[in-house]
């Protein structure tokens, strides 16, 4: 007895040295609905073990090129996991593909040692109409056929899949109704995802209504149609839906951030902005080091957008957001004076680029920037923050440090390129669209596995 | 028994250690900076080092610089820096039975923490440049960060003298810094 106490004590020990040397604090997490399934939305930075997964995926030598090829379209910033009543996890992982008839998408299924992969297409030739209804608020429904093939053995049993009638986000649109939907219409998104049940995991055989035949490709056609939930209340606002409120809704816009993006010759900055409070658009003040200034809106008014330039030369200024523009743009959020639903920011540069940063969840960005005087104040974060700064902009000025992204520098790509890698390595919520002409904008990420920006044009 | 505590001993050993190389400080960001220890192996910090003042009128604007060394840099810590930090007191009367520090970087905010090191500082031979976080900006009420140069203006004299610059404004109206944007600073100390 005594000998297996010490044993038990020993043991003990080693568990909570290594429970304690390795547990980090999961930041970020947002956790969308409480049902039956849990449905989050994470990066794959979020995901080390799946980005592990997949990066040996790629480099391993019997991963056939066309399989790497779609492990190398992921878009890394939007990864859906269901995790089901026995906590067994499903991840979705959208492909940075142009949708046509097909979406196509990759699915990670967790089993007790490992993870299968799958390649789900969805066919139905409504895609465009669906994506339309929901960025315009309007209840739709979709009717898909999918086809489902194992990557790793298409002559294996692959299994059937949990509610295949509706591939839907949230998994409570069986019948065909919305009543599971834990969001408004307005909230929800065009993503389609579901529960894959490998061969021999019985786990969820109770809840299961699929087919369970075996070879693949197989194809199952949904007899009724699909109703999409949302993932994240923030997620369906749209970032070109909120240029086109600000075209629509103000008569002059057009004009006015035309001529704004028209002012990068100057050398003093200029800007605009558009409060709550107030029917007209306004031009902010110049402080006297020539860099714009936006006053902090009076009472409850809110900016609803603003834009400013940075001035020539373009070889002296940022070709994309500076650090200060970013630490004042938080700032304005954590005294709650954005519209941060549909708050657009735009940045025109001497440089000759054109961005407006829009963002689907401000919690993020605000708690990345907030300062010690600020309640969401996490000193870990503003640990990594000062960190991440120096890296990209330099900002404890070494004259040793190359920062990542360089205001002296006409690489606008490079610029370019690793902001968006600041971006969507540490979740900060923005979405980045550029422009060639400050009116027709471009939803824009960065595959770091491809070293390839992905764009998707606005309607 | 003895044998269980010197395994936990090794053990903890074990998972928390991390291979960590110094290597010099202008090697930064040229290639991973995982697991290294920046060094300034040339000292450049040295001269910084002390009680800088300004004063104005009635209004002296203190500086008081110290060595960072080995500061972790990142959570989870990716790899470690010699900086400069600092803090700073603005006050009135310096010196005299009426001194008042009207603004103290040191300060309890209303979440409980409390700042000591605002500045984050980087030095060459004659100069030092970086970050800082102004916890009485704007009258107390704010924190505002900003960028800061310091460049030592007579190299070889007693008292060093240096010039203290804050070289770019905030892009919100009406948030100010309460250091003084551009003086000459005196090493008293």
């Amino acid at each position: 007895m005594k000998h297996f106490i010490k044993m038990a004590f020993y043991l003990l020990s080693i568990i909570s040295i290594f429970g304690i040397s390795s547990c980090e604090r999961e930041l970020y997490e947002n956790q969308i609905a409480e049902g039956k399934e849990r449905i989050t939305i994470k990066t794959l930075e979020d995901l080390p073990f799946l980005k592990n997964s997949i990066n040996s995926k790629i480099s391993n030598k019997s991963t056939t090129n066309k399989e790497i090829d779609y492990f190398q379209l992921i878009d890394e910033s939007k990864i859906v996991v269901i995790e089901d009543e026995n906590n067994l996890k499903t991840y979705t992982l959208p492909l940075k593909l142009e949708m046509t008839d097909e979406l196509i998408n990759l699915i990670a299924k967790e089993t007790s040692d490992e993870l299968k992969y799958y390649l789900v297409k969805y066919t139905s030739t409504n895609f465009d109409e669906w994506i339309y209804n929901l960025r315009n608020n309007i209840f739709t429904t979709i009717e898909t056929e999918q086809t489902i093939i194992d990557f790793e053995d298409e002559s294996r049993c692959f299994g059937s899949v949990e509610f295949f009638l509706c591939p839907s986000t949230q998994h409570f649109t069986i019948s065909g109704n919305t009543d599971g939907c834990v969001h408004s219409i307005d909230k929800w998104m065009p993503i389609l995802s579901m529960s894959i049940q490998v061969c021999g995991d019985n786990s969820a055989a109770s809840s299961n209504s699929g087919s369970g035949t075996s070879g693949t490709p197989v194809i199952l056609t949904s007899p009724t149609p699909c109703n999409v939930c949302p993932v994240n209340e923030e997620d369906e606002n749209n970032p070109c839906d909120k240029i086109k409120k600000l075209k629509d809704n103000l008569p002059t816009f057009n004009e006015e951030i035309s001529n704004l993006a028209s002012r990068t010759n100057l050398t003093v900055e200029d800007g605009l902005y558009k409060v709550t409070n107030s029917n007209v658009i306004q031009n902010p003040g110049i402080s006297n080091e020539g860099s714009v200034s936006f006053a902090i809106p009076q009472g409850n008014g809110k900016y609803v957008f603003m834009g400013h330039t940075h001035n020539s030369p373009s070889s002296a200024t940022y070709s994309v957001p500076s650090y200060v523009d970013l630490e004042g743009l938080a700032y304005l959020m954590n005294l709650d004076k954005v519209e941060e639903e549909n708050f657009v920011c735009f940045l025109f540069t001497a440089d000759g680029t054109y961005y407006a940063l829009t963002f689907e969840s401000t919690e993020n960005f605000k708690t990345f920037f907030a300062t010690v005087f600020d309640s969401n104040f996490n000193q870990e974060i503003a640990d990594k923050k000062v960190k991440l700064m120096d890296e990209y902009y330099n900002i404890s000025n070494d004259i040793n440090i190359i920062p990542l992204i360089k205001e002296n520098s006409t690489d606008n790509l490079q610029d370019k390129k690793n902001f968006l890698k600041l971006l969507q390595n540490n979740n900060l919520g923005v979405k980045l669209l550029e422009s060639t002409d400050s009116e027709n904008y471009t939803e824009i990420s960065y595959n770091e596995t491809t070293d390839q920006i992905i764009s998707i044009p606005c309607p | 028994m003895k044998k269980y505590i010197l395994s936990i001993l090794i053990c903890t050993f074990f998972f928390n250690c991390k291979a960590q190389t110094t290597v010099n400080i202008n090697t930064f960001n040229q290639g991973d900076n995982s697991n290294k220890y920046f060094k300034d192996l040339n000292n450049y910090r040295q001269k910084f080092v002390g009680i800088w003042e300004n004063t104005i009128d009635t209004t002296t604007f203190r500086l008081i610089l110290f060595l960072n060394n080995e500061k972790p840099m990142g959570s989870p810590i990716d790899y470690y820096k010699d900086f400069i930090g600092g803090k700073f007191q603005i006050i009135e009367n310096a010196g005299t039975s009426q001194e008042i520090i009207i603004h103290d970087s040191v300060k309890t905010f209303p979440n409980g923490i409390t700042t000591s090191d605002v500045f984050l500082g980087n030095a060459g031979p004659t100069g030092l440049a970086g970050y800082f976080d102004d916890t009485c900006a704007s009258g107390g009420e704010d924190v505002q960060s900003g960028f800061f140069s310091l460049d030592i203006i007579n190299i070889n004299s007693i008292p060093l003298q240096a010039h203290w610059k804050i070289k770019k404004a905030g892009l919100i109206l009406g948030r100010y810094y309460s250091m003084p944007k551009d003086v000459i600073m005196t090493k008293v100390n």
